[in-house]
């Protein structure tokens, strides 16, 4: 039994060096996959800030930095690839081959929208503080060709559209709230027109449509057809939202449903109602969730998803409707009817639309997920394949032959035809893509690598890690451990060298052998409490550390010393710490085992036991030293009414406030980890005192000057921003 | 002597090694993983310890009801909903609407909920204690708690205005904006900076072996 305390302690102080608060992964987002199948290339941003375009081989062709955003958008565009990054406000054309830079934009500002092509020029909005501005750059330099600045722009542009070559709309969003539409030249930014203001925010802007949305006096979306010669609105249709549920721009019609009602469309074309139909539920149904959507070939497709009705053992299963309707004449064409729970929206893909669904397993409660194939204009079910986890939110893929689906973390190929599943491969999760060229498939998952699979027969083909040797927005973090190190380290050299080092009185580190002289003379025990953080947190082993000091204290002096602790691990060592300190006393038989006790993990359940102690045993003096919580107060209360001296010491800037207050002393955020070098008084513990100090002199002043110099040298901040 | 070295030099070592090898997982991305990997063997040892720890507990509990201690009473309650715990989870599972989600929801919840609301009652007792005008440095932190409670309740901002000292500036500006958000932030964080140096001071002395008193002894 006696070996089993100490391995554990040993192999516990594997816990020294895991970082308390152990850093999350320094890892961003992967961007979208882009295939460019003429020169057989992907390209994808990996989730290391970097850009690479690789071969279906593997082989890397280039890697290039990025700015590290979420917001990168790739478009192939010729022998180029054109990077947007909108949050960072940055536009780069790279080549395709190399992917050497070609030219690059920094805006300054984030982009407002995604920047369109018109007339070989990259139409760029960028915010600004005085309103946002409208910039034309040449397509093979990048040179500014025109501007229109932001006083001219009369508000934040909200959407841009090339509506006739060389003829850009403009959605402005002003004041009121409301949106003007202006009709700009794209060749040299000359002002053509303006339409009539439409009150409320844009939501969309394409082929001379815009649709805002305003709050009052009603939530309702607007519907206006601007010509594109001259800004005159045509026609204006208005939904109000709280009659109508979401509506939907389809292809040349807007549809939407009517709450609880039928469905209705109008013409995008002339704003005129095309048609009206129910949506083919019985009447009566309660918390009915329609989707309008998708359109393929002329075939509108509505889903309605049925929740269980009914109560208790009378609940009606939950059902899916689905009903492909011809969008110019509302006609049904095929409907889907089943006792069945939709997990998503339809798809089409191929020739076939999907339909992920939860379908019972038997006579049981058991549901297992499923992947219907139906056809598309009658919704005759083709195929059904089961899912392990169904698809969330992923969209399957289709090669010539297959259909290649995400199922959690795994990735499965089915028979386009039959749906049967003709292979499947676990991962690490999918981040980005899949892809597909050729015969190779391809995405990256949650370890940052890049996997290939043979889509025919999902063998395994290389994989590729894009962790990058040296995490770069870690640089000055690196810089500023190296610096105070390197403090520490030269007091530590001096202090070996026999000088001579002055640490300030510390109060509450003084008052520690007056507080146990007290106990003892009141013939009562010490309380020390080392927080509820477990030992992988660097305040609890300075605890441990004080602890020693304590413990040693308490067995010169014959008094006991109760330790009550939170965490098994801690509880062992404090073990080890409590008997060290009283065989070195030379009172080994004054120590007890039970005195250092376990209580319980749990926060209220641990301050319940220790108060528990306080009022039973009536410690004169209570040291709190380490991480604490919620529970601060309630312990340095408790112990007040005790009639205790209290020492408290902890780095938790939350609760120093509290005791503070309650207690008699406290040591403050680093006392706490200096109070081991200050009551040992080792010149080389008290030499890393003085560097620590130094290293606080250093932090100060860089925080004063850089607090000056910043505000006139905004470089600066972009210089130290990771 | 083989029993001196594996009490010191070999925990110092693994201490260094690990400390070193943390560090170099936490700069280079390439081998992260291997974080996971002593994390996930941290969990394991906590297991094990977790059996000392039970161990501890029901030793020192059984001695006292064996003693017939003082209030030895509620010695038996703990082991005794010790157990019962322990085999309701073990019998019936711990997912929902099992007894041991019941014994969760109606036992640990309520109690729970009860020492932390004990915090609301001990909050007003040290603030009592504490805010007294004793010195210049009490006045200002008894001023300034006055000002963020009243702030902070309806009739406090109906008072500010009524007194006109809103125009001077809004309640709601003075607490957010200079009292929370510019001097106590400032003290945070001047706490928080000293503090994280100091954990730098106390690591590297770890690794390197300088402090070695939570190994039991200097």
């Amino acid at each position: 039994m006696k070996l089993w305390p100490r391995f554990l302690a040993i192999l516990a102080w594997l816990s020294l060096t895991l970082v308390h608060g152990a850093p999350a992964s320094a890892a961003g987002t992967w961007s979208a996959m882009v295939v460019d199948k003429d020169s057989r290339t992907f390209v994808v941003g990996t989730a290391a800030d970097r850009l690479m375009a690789f071969g279906p081989d593997g082989r890397i062709l280039w890697r290039i930095k990025r700015a590290g955003a979420t917001s990168l958008r790739m478009v192939l565009s010729g022998d180029r690839v054109v990077l947007v990054d909108k949050d960072a406000g940055q536009v780069a054309i790279v080549r395709r081959d190399t992917g050497a830079r070609i030219w690059f934009y920094d805006a300054g500002s984030p982009l407002l929208t995604t920047p369109i092509l018109a007339n070989h020029r990259w139409m760029v909005a960028a915010g600004a503080k005085e309103g946002s501005r409208l910039v034309a750059l040449d397509e093979a330099t990048g040179s500014e060709a025109w501007q229109i600045a932001a006083p001219a722009v009369g508000g934040k542009i909200a959407a841009l559209s090339e509506v006739a070559p060389g003829l850009l709309e403009v959605a402005v969003e002003q004041a009121g709230p409301q949106v003007v539409v202006r009709g700009i030249d794209a060749t040299n930014g000359r002002l053509h027109w303006t339409s009539e203001p439409f009150p409320g925010t844009i939501k969309s802007l394409s082929d001379g449509l815009v649709v805002t949305t305003a709050a009052a006096p009603a939530t309702a979306d607007r519907y206006a057809a601007v010509d594109s010669t001259d800004g005159h609105v045509g026609w204006q249709r208005e939904i109000d939202l709280g009659a109508y549920e979401e509506p939907q721009r389809l292809g040349g019609w807007i549809v939407a449903r009517k709450m609880n009602g039928p469905l209705q469309a109008w013409s995008a074309r002339t704003g005129a109602p095309v048609w009206e139909r129910e949506p083919g539920l019985p009447s009566g149904l309660h918390g009915v969730e329609v989707s309008i959507g998708p359109l393929g070939s002329g075939v509108l497709y509505v889903l309605s998803k049925v929740p269980p009705q009914g109560t208790g053992g009378q609940k009606s299963p939950p059902r899916v409707l689905l009903l492909a309707l011809d969008a110019a004449t509302g006609r049904e064409t095929g409907r889907l009817m089943a006792n069945t729970r939709a997990d998503g929206s339809p798809s089409l893909v191929g020739d076939q639309v999907l339909l992920p669904v939860t379908v019972a397993k038997g006579a049981t409660d058991a549901t297992e997920h499923a992947l219907w194939a139906l056809k598309p204009r009658t919704l005759e079910r083709a195929w059904s394949a089961r899912l392990q986890d169904g698809l969330g939110d992923s969209s399957p893929l289709m090669t010539s032959s297959l259909l290649i689906a995400q199922d959690g973390s795994r990735i499965v190929a089915l028979d386009a035809a039959t749906g049967s599943e003709r292979w499947t491969q676990l991962t690490d999760g999918v981040s980005a893509g899949p892809a597909v060229l050729g015969d190779t498939l391809v995405f990256g998952d949650d370890q940052q690598a890049l996997r290939a699979l043979r889509v025919e027969s999902g063998q395994r083909q290389w994989s590729l890690s894009t962790k990058l040797m040296f995490a770069e927005k870690k640089t000055w973090n690196l810089v500023g451990v190296a610096l105070i190190t390197l403090f520490i380290s030269w007091f530590i050299f001096h202090a070996r060298r026999g000088q001579r080092m002055y640490v300030r009185r510390i109060n509450g580190l003084s008052a520690l052998d007056e507080a146990v002289g007290r106990a003892t003379e009141m013939g009562k025990p010490v309380l020390y409490v080392t927080g509820l953080a477990d030992v992988d947190d660097i305040q609890t082993l300075a605890s441990l550390s004080i602890l020693g000091h304590v413990a040693r204290r308490t067995a010169e002096y014959e008094t006991p010393i109760l330790v009550p602790c939170a965490r098994s691990v801690v509880m062992s060592m404090a073990q080890e710490v409590v008997k060290e300190a009283h065989f070195k006393a030379g009172r080994p038989d004054s120590y007890h085992r039970e005195n250092v006790r376990y209580l319980t993990d749990d926060q209220f359940g641990f301050v319940a036991g220790v108060d528990g102690i306080m009022m039973r045993d009536k410690p004169a003096a209570n040291f709190y030293m380490g991480m604490f919580f919620a529970e601060s107060l309630i312990l340095a209360e408790t112990g007040h009414a005790t009639g205790a001296i209290q020492i408290a010491g902890t780095a938790a800037a939350s609760q120093l406030p509290f005791f503070v207050a309650a207690c008699d002393y406290t040591l403050m955020g680093e006392e706490l980890f200096a109070a081991g070098a200050y009551l040992s008084g080792d010149p080389l513990q008290l030499g890393s005192l003085k560097g620590q100090d130094a290293a606080k002199a250093l932090v100060m002043g860089v925080i004063f000057v850089f607090c000056l110099l910043v505000p006139h040298y905004a470089w600066l901040a972009k210089v130290l921003t990771p | 002597m083989g029993c001196a070295c594996m009490k010191r030099e070999v925990p110092l070592a693994i201490s260094f090694l690990t400390g070193f090898a943390m560090m170099i997982f936490y700069y280079v991305p390439a081998v992260e993983s291997y974080q996971d990997k002593l994390l996930d063997w941290f969990g394991v040892l906590t297991v094990f310890a977790f059996i000392l720890g039970i161990g501890s507990m029901l030793i020192v509990n059984g001695n006292k009801i064996q003693r017939r201690s003082t209030g030895w009473g509620y010695n038996v309650v703990l082991l005794v909903s010790f157990f019962i715990t322990l085999a309701v989870g073990l019998v019936w599972g711990t997912r929902e609407d099992t007894p041991f989600d019941w014994v969760f929801k109606y036992v640990y919840s309520p109690l729970s909920g009860t020492m932390f609301s004990l915090l609301a009652f001990f909050i007003a007792s040290a603030a009592f204690r504490a805010f007294k005008a004793k010195s210049a440095e009490a006045t200002l932190l008894l001023l300034t708690a006055f000002i963020v409670m009243i702030g902070r309740v309806p009739i406090g901002e109906h008072l500010w205005n009524a007194l006109q000292i809103s125009r001077l500036m809004p309640i709601n500006e003075l607490i957010d904006h200079w009292i929370m958000g510019a001097f106590n932030t400032a003290g945070q964080r001047a706490i928080l900076l000293g503090a994280s140096i100091g954990i730098i001071s106390m690591s590297l002395k770890i690794l390197l072996g300088i402090e070695r008193s939570y190994l039991g002894g200097d």
